[in-house]
């Protein structure tokens, strides 16, 4: 299982995770152009995308993506709000697993503030790929022997902390964040929480360009977990 | 010539309590931390005593329950591994806003690891009491008492709401069968003040208690203490109704107000992570999922050899869907 995450920050989320000759995206949050720039423009390609929520960070390329025969898997929540139908828009639930060609994907119901946000389990072969953003916490764990992890690793409470008695941010931009975003400590408790013995790479997604220290975050999951940690 | 003989004379030895050298400390470090001098009232005094033993309770409390699930690698939870300046300040904090640990539901202790300082940070939660409390303190008009009732289905509750004809917002409540009062349907806090013009009638209802439980997540205390996790429900959404005086608000009261809400969100992603385990289960990906919402099928697409089907299960199209979207 190859992973290229061509981007992963408030500005724009999507990745692209390739097994042989089968691709798909994960996120949408970039113009279609960096999506067919990051495919050589075969965007056709793809057996499929998922969308895990309706921020336009992660959705930003839907309806582009479904123009061009892309089939999309989403929440009905997210349908909605994005006002969004179509015969590529598939609508998929929490805890209800479904197939996209060889791919099995399981979505997970997250913690976010967006109307029915997902993070998704997906399985080819004898890979299977953990992908959760934008959330609290992640209210599972997975014994099936994860290979590759994809995780939110947003701020530390620390950082916040210095910020607010700084007067840098304000106290409900506080709340907000730990309310709908993942940090650092809930990142390493997942990870203690879980089987790594199969863990080939662990990703860090959506840093906080304000309240994050990547080299620290990294060093903290290298020391913790033994395995390959990449940045995004 | 006489001598003069110098004698020296033997100061009695002073034994402190612990208390009294936690009071000591507490006012030593904030000193330390803050640059400020501090003198405790006795009242004030008295307060960081029992907030000591509350302390020191719980800490014998947690270090109980580490040894007997056996977490020998967790660091022990004593006096030595706490964080300390941070204690102090956050004691000083509940301390001037008079909340006192002895009494049920104002100050509960909650340990977290703070793996900078290699010591548990001590989060003084403010429960629903000391809420009451010290929120009725900072009001802008103190109010001389304040009801809070849960409301059952075989109670009789009727609000008397202020209008032209009546001066006075009130309510009528009676408990009918006080020994099977049925399920809870709502409650009401009453807010009243010197002058009765001003009481205040606050009713919660089911779906407010609702939205509370979704908001908490913590399925455990909303399941086993229901009733009591409504009524601290309908306490907070009293006291919140409560006007504060700009002029009471001091550092004190905005450090509880941002402490409270960083440790019930802390606690609640503490409560709700990492619980349910969950696998998938390759070969059975054929589900109810991943229905198209219109009527317009996909083009047919034919599966490359022996692969699984590209698209999910389909569902028969519902008679209400809607058009092409593309």
């Amino acid at each position: 299982m190859h992973i290229n995450v061509i981007a992963s920050s408030s500005a724009g989320n999507a990745c692209i995770v390739s097994h042989g000759q089968h691709t798909v995206l994960i996120e949408a949050g970039i113009t279609i152009r960096d999506i067919g720039k990051a495919m050589s423009y075969h965007i056709t390609d793809l057996d499929g995308a998922l969308i895990s929520h309706e921020h336009m960070d992660h959705a930003k390329s839907l309806r582009e993506l479904a123009r061009l025969g892309v089939d999309c898997y989403l929440s009905k929540g997210t349908a909605e709000a994005l006002g969004i139908t179509g015969h590529r828009i598939h609508p998929v639930e929490a805890k209800k697993q479904f197939s996209i060609g060889p791919w099995f994907v399981l979505p997970i119901d997250l913690v976010h503030d967006a109307a029915e946000p997902l993070g998704f389990l997906i399985c080819i072969e004898d890979y299977r790929l953990l992908y959760a953003c934008d959330t609290a916490y992640i209210p599972y764990t997975f014994p099936g022997q994860l290979t590759h992890i994809m995780l939110e690793c947003n701020y530390s409470i620390e950082i916040l902390r210095e910020k607010i008695a700084a007067g840098v941010l304000p106290r409900v931009m506080k709340r907000r964040l730990m309310r709908s975003h993942m940090s650092i400590d809930t990142v390493l408790k997942f990870l203690r929480a879980n089987d790594l013995s199969r863990v080939q790479e662990i990703w860090l997604l959506h840093l906080s360009d304000r309240n994050s220290n990547e080299a620290q975050f990294k060093a903290e999951v290298q020391k913790q977990t033994g395995k390959i940690v990449k940045v995004a | 010539m006489a001598q003069t003989q110098t004698q020296t004379a033997k100061a009695p030895v002073i034994e402190h309590t612990m208390s009294e050298r936690f009071t000591a400390m507490v006012v030593n470090e904030f000193r330390a931390a803050f640059g400020a001098e501090l003198q405790l009232s006795p009242m004030q005094k008295r307060l960081a005593q029992h907030l000591f033993i509350k302390i020191d309770q719980a800490l014998a409390s947690f270090e109980l329950k580490r040894l007997d699930e056996g977490k020998k690698d967790v660091l022990p939870y004593t006096w030595q591994n706490i964080n300390l300046p941070k204690l102090a300040s956050d004691s000083i904090h509940r301390i001037n806003l008079g909340l006192d640990a002895l009494i049920p539901n104002h100050i509960s202790p909650i340990a977290y690891y703070n793996k900078r300082e290699r010591k548990y940070d001590l989060d003084l939660r403010v429960g629903y009491v000391g809420k009451d409390y010290y929120r009725r303190k900072v009001a802008i008009t103190e109010p001389v008492d304040v009801i809070y009732e849960l409301v059952y289905s075989k109670d009789t509750f009727k609000p008397i709401k202020k209008n032209a004809a009546n001066a006075i917002e009130s309510f009528e409540f009676e408990i009918v069968n006080p020994w099977d009062r049925g399920e809870i349907v709502g409650g009401f806090g009453y807010i009243m003040y010197e002058d009765p013009t001003r009481n205040k009638l606050v009713i919660v209802t089911e779906k407010d208690f609702k939205k509370s439980e979704d908001a908490a997540k913590s399925g455990t205390f909303w399941k086993n203490y229901r009733t009591e996790m409504k009524f601290k429900t309908l306490v907070h959404r009293v006291t919140d109704k409560l006007t504060i005086d700009p002029a009471k608000v001091n550092e004190s009261y905005a450090a509880v107000e941002r402490d409270d809400a960083e440790g019930i969100i802390l606690a609640e992603i503490e409560a709700n992570s990492n619980k349910e385990p969950l696998d998938i289960e390759p070969g059975q990906g054929e589900t109810d999922q991943g229905q198209p919402e219109e009527t317009e099928q996909a083009p047919p697409e034919t599966p490359a050899g022996d692969q699984p089907p590209r698209q999910p299960k389909q569902q028969p199209i519902p008679q209400n869907a809607k058009g092409p979207g593309f």
